[in-house]
């Protein structure tokens, strides 16, 4: 989608237009759920926070002023979601549904599933914002500097933030940083 | 394993790329849901504040030093108006389940004609 037309299909949501805002939601949902896929593990529950966020972002709509992408706006709305339900929730409950859903992925060999298990209990022990900047750079879906604009903070945080990270993840892995 | 996709695919696998006319759905039924939510909320409000506004009558008319017997005329007439204005309000803007089910009720045997 260009920027006229997401510009467009804008002004028509604020005035409240349901369809403009569906082709909004069609446009964005894909690195939504996959930036909230990383960062929670649990397809389910980052699914119903994607769609939280964006019926959030429908009513904050106003307050978006194109200073930065719409993509990265309501990654923004997602990234307060996360941390609000997350301090809702016991760092215990979601380990076990991120066992309980690589119970459900039998079909996966088992060395790969081990390595899901051990990147996963890596990525929970990660501070807050290094997790979410490592869930919205790793994939390639956000630059540093967009990464900065959805976490508001400074850019060599972020950068500082994905560096560590990933050398955590790796080392969870078995890898070192020197083989990398 | 040094790949940075890989680890993010490692960490959640990416939901498809193209549209999900599920995922649109189920965020429209939210949007709609929390719009009801804040009507629902709103009207409660309105209610709260107008039962407020008419029991505060009393206590202020006591406090302007009328008695009962001087102040009924006022109050009668306060009460009129507050009675008068509450039906306006319901009939014209009210309950909108109450008028849209009269309305369907209306329409229906027009309908099977």
């Amino acid at each position: 989608m260009d920027a006229g037309e997401e510009a467009r299909l804008i002004g028509l949501a604020r005035n409240g237009d349901m369809r403009a805002f569906g082709h909004l939601v069609d446009a964005h949902q894909p690195a939504v759920r996959a930036f909230l896929r990383r960062l929670v593990g649990n397809y389910a529950d980052a699914d119903d926070l994607a769609q939280d966020a964006f019926a959030r972002t429908w009513e904050v709509l106003e307050r978006y002023d194109g200073s930065s992408s719409l993509r990265t706006f309501i990654c923004g709305v997602a990234f307060q979601y996360w941390r609000r339900a997350r301090r809702s929730q016991s760092r215990r409950q979601a380990r076990e549904d991120a066992y309980a859903e690589l119970a459900d992925t039998e079909s996966e060999p088992p060395a790969r599933a081990a390595a899901r298990l051990a990147l996963r209990k890596a990525m929970d022990d990660l501070p807050g914002d290094q997790r979410a900047a490592l869930a919205l750079c790793l994939g390639q879906d956000f630059t540093h500097a967009e990464a900065a604009e959805v976490l508001k903070l400074p850019l060599g945080t972020v950068k500082s933030h994905v560096t560590r990270g990933r050398a955590r993840l790796q080392a969870a892995l078995g890898v070192t940083e020197k083989a990398s | 394993m040094n790949d940075d996709l890989e680890l993010a695919d490692l960490l959640g696998e990416a939901p498809p790329r193209g549209p999900d006319p599920g995922f649109r759905f189920d965020v429209l039924a939210r949007v709609a849901e929390r719009n009801r939510r804040r009507s629902m909320a709103a009207r409660a409000l309105r209610q709260v504040a107008v039962f407020f506004a008419i029991g505060l009558v009393f206590p202020v008319v006591q406090a302007a030093g009328l008695d009962w017997s001087s102040a009924q005329p006022v109050l009668i007439v306060a009460g009129a108006l507050t009675a008068a204005a509450a039906t306006a309000l319901l009939t014209i803007g009210g309950p909108g389940l109450v008028v849209s089910r009269s309305r369907a009720l209306l329409r229906a045997p027009l309908l099977r004609v």
